[in-house]
């Protein structure tokens, strides 16, 4: 078994902490709690002949008000940008937050598209999306209410570490 | 010039080949014979040496031997099983031995503490008291046994804030471990984050958590942070300690540390070094607990003392129990039950004559204490002759004109009275139960007439009629019992008589005071066996031999008439019709 510190990053209220809640206790609650600090999670994930304990970071969202802590990722192995289809302005700051991580560490990106149960409203093409999502390594589009890819997300996230691993 | 020095040099060479194979044989098998010859020899001079330097230098004979190794105990354990159990057999045994012993020895430690966790009072006021403090019980006793300890020492990868190893003393910690260390790598970006770089230039690190319970002491090296979470007062020594710690495990583990992807294995071996760091001090008390038990000894004595008190008491009133049976030989006094009752009491049981000494006074003078005895008493007349004697001392001592004399066996009074205190006398003498002689203790009263004798002779009339009735009633009721056909008289028949010759005298004297005359009739009798007449003689014959000592006594033979009533037929009386009985005949004397 091998073990991996993964960063949940975005702004304020796409999500993480539900993501989280939903991936490793299967639950989603309404009542939104604002983040402060970090929250630290752990989930092993079984692969076909190993595995991998994920402890995932949920770092508070991040605003104009509140700025990114590089201290945070450090060591990470992997880092997964929450953005909201809801709010074209999530998706500006998450772009922004990559851009910042990028500059103290090269480690790979998900982007997570959030709240696929709720209707698109932003305006953003699905041909920008693409363009802007080029820098990551997978993008996947997420319910923390309905469960949607969220288990499939963390599960290509495992996989791709233990190969990175040469496991 | 140089073609011809070329030449030469190759002529010489071939030269020389052709020596060397005649020197050494085709491809040196000259020499390989030789020295196959004496391989062994050559080999085996420089075999050991030849594996040692081999090994120092690259190590590589021991992954030689290690496959050979493995196949020939493989092939004997195979082959050669029951040698190989033999030379096994005596390891194993004891290896079993000291295995088995450690764990007895473990469990009747784990036991004994479990008991004294359990059934003694320190043990349930610690459980109560964790329960209201809110603390895991082994958290409790922890902090109350131990002045420190050390619970649990994380080595955690300092840029990921991944768990490397952990170890503790309670297993229930470690479940979690690899979360706390994710935490605590959080609050220490934190606070690094927070607060500016120190003079240094370098990062604020945490170096100290306290919380209610644990201090966490942190040690920080450049790729690993040791974390130690400490119950009680943690002394500096325990920071040392890790720091020694951490910079040991920087300097064993420098290149996987460097190298962590993630893969915690390489630090399995790290245990020894952080079970070092779990140290702990005992508290004094507990320390010293098993050398001196007082608590034990106070309880030891307390109970000798509390027994030796009880049988000292037991000793106490059993011998005031011995004491008191001799209240039985005391005269007036009988015991009637005397037993220990619980440890301090005596249950006394007894009757008394009322003129015997009290029971109270008995006991102050034989010093047995009157606060432990519970005295039941009932009074009972006695007829002791002490007793009787008592009473007639009482008796006496309210006649101020006699006193007691000692007199043959028994008592007498001696001394002068009046009629009327004679009578006075008389009637309380006579009232005394058990007092049968009283004509002899009062023979000796001597009675002279008050200075007034009118007023007496008035006054005293009646009191000297009544003790006439009294007298002529027991001169009345005397009889005089004779064997069968015989006129002897017995040694108690003696006796009698001289009693009721008193009894006579004494009721002439009074007579003569009052005028009156007295006759007395003395009636023979016989049972019924044997002729009448023969037993009407024997009748007379009887009244006449009482009345022979009579009037030899004293009494005026004109005051005597003996008759035979002949035979008395009651043949239920049996022997009892055989005597004399008493009759007083009086008369009132003419006043000349």
């Amino acid at each position: 078994m091998i073990q991996k510190k993964i960063c949940l990053l975005g702004a304020s209220g796409v999500g993480k902490t539900s993501l989280i809640k939903q991936y490793v206790e299967g639950i989603f609650s309404e009542k939104y709690l604002t983040s402060i600090g970090v929250k630290i999670d752990k989930k092993l994930v079984v692969c076909e002949d190993d595995s991998v304990q994920l402890m995932l970071w949920d770092i508070e969202g991040i605003d104009r008000y509140c700025g990114f802590q590089p201290k945070y990722i450090r060591g990470a192995s992997a880092l997964i940008i929450v953005v909201d289809h809801t709010r074209s302005q999530s998706l500006v700051e998450g772009i922004e937050i990559f851009r910042l991580a990028r500059d103290v560490s090269d480690i790979p990106a998900i982007l997570v598209i959030n709240k696929s149960d709720l209707n698109t409203a932003w305006h953003w093409s699905d041909e920008e999306l693409l363009d802007l999502s080029r820098p990551f390594s997978h993008t996947f589009r997420t319910s923390a209410k309905t469960g949607e890819n969220v288990e499939q997300l963390f599960s290509v996230l495992a996989q791709h570490l233990l190969s990175e691993a040469g496991r | 010039m140089s073609s011809q020095g070329s030449n030469n040099e190759h002529e010489q060479e071939l030269q020389l080949h052709a020596l060397r194979q005649i020197m050494f044989g085709k491809n040196n098998q000259h020499l390989c014979d030789a020295l196959r010859k004496n391989a062994k020899e050559i080999v085996s001079d420089v075999f050991s040496e030849a594996l040692k330097d081999r090994q120092d230098k690259d190590g590589s004979v021991k992954k030689v031997m290690a496959p050979l190794v493995d196949k020939s105990v493989e092939y004997s354990v195979t082959n050669r099983k029951e040698q190989f159990v033999g030379y096994l057999y005596p390891i194993v045994g004891s290896v079993v031995r000291k295995s088995v012993t450690a764990f007895l020895s473990e469990f009747i430690e784990r036991t004994n503490q479990l008991l004294e966790n359990s059934l003694t009072i320190k043990g349930i006021t610690w459980r109560i008291r964790a329960r209201q403090a809110g603390v895991p019980y082994a958290n409790y006793v922890a902090s109350q046994t131990f002045n420190y300890r050390v619970e649990q020492v994380f080595l955690i990868h300092r840029e990921t804030g991944l768990l490397l190893r952990n170890v503790s003393y309670n297993q229930q910690y470690s479940e979690d471990a690899d979360l706390m260390s994710s935490m605590l790598t959080a609050i220490n970006d934190f606070v690094s984050d927070s607060f500016k770089p120190n003079i240094d230039g370098l990062e604020q690190t945490l170096s100290i958590v306290k919380t209610d319970d644990f201090t966490l002491v942190l040690k920080a090296g450049p790729s690993a942070v040791l974390v130690a979470a400490v119950t009680g007062n943690m002394p500096q020594k325990i920071a040392d300690q890790l720091q020694l710690t951490i910079e040991e495990l920087h300097s064993l583990y420098e290149k996987q540390l460097l190298e962590f992807e993630g893969d915690a294995a390489p630090f399995a071996d790290c245990d020894q070094q952080l079970t070092d760091c779990l140290v702990s001090e005992l508290k004094e008390t507990v320390k010293q607990k098993k050398s001196k038990p007082w608590m034990a000894w106070s309880i030891l004595l307390f109970i000798t003392f509390g027994l030796s008190y009880y049988a000292y008491k037991l000793w106490l009133v059993q011998d005031y129990v011995q004491r008191i049976q001799a209240i039985n030989k005391q005269p007036g006094v009988m015991l009637v039950q005397l037993e220990r009752n619980g440890i301090q009491q005596i249950k006394l049981d007894v009757l008394r004559d009322p003129s015997a000494t009290p029971i109270n006074q008995w006991l102050s003078e034989h010093n047995v204490p009157e606060k432990i005895i519970s005295l039941t008493e009932k009074s009972y007349l006695s007829l002791e002759p002490q007793i009787v004697q008592e009473r007639v001392n009482a008796v006496a001592a309210q006649f101020a004109g006699i006193t007691v004399v000692e007199k043959d066996e028994s008592i007498g009074l001696i001394g002068k009275l009046n009629p009327k205190q004679f009578n006075e006398l008389n009637l309380a003498l006579s009232k005394l139960p058990g007092l049968t002689n009283i004509q002899n203790i009062i023979e000796d009263v001597e009675i002279v007439e008050a200075s007034r004798p009118e007023q007496v002779s008035i006054d005293n009339s009646a009191g000297i009629n009544a003790l006439i009735q009294l007298k002529i009633g027991q001169i009345n009721s005397t009889a005089i019992e004779f064997t069968i056909d015989s006129i002897e008289l017995s040694p108690q028949a003696q006796e009698k008589l001289s009693a009721v010759t008193a009894q006579a005298k004494s009721l002439l004297r009074l007579a003569s005071k009052v005028r009156l005359d007295v006759n007395f009739l003395l009636m023979g009798a016989s049972d019924s066996k044997g002729s009448q007449s023969y037993n009407e003689m024997l009748s007379v014959k009887r009244a006449q031999a009482v009345k022979d000592v009579i009037q030899n006594n004293g009494i005026p033979a004109d005051k005597l008439n003996a008759i035979g009533i002949g035979v008395i037929d009651l043949p239920a009386a049996g022997n009892g019709t055989r005597k004399v009985l008493f009759n007083v005949i009086t008369t009132q004397a003419s006043q000349q």
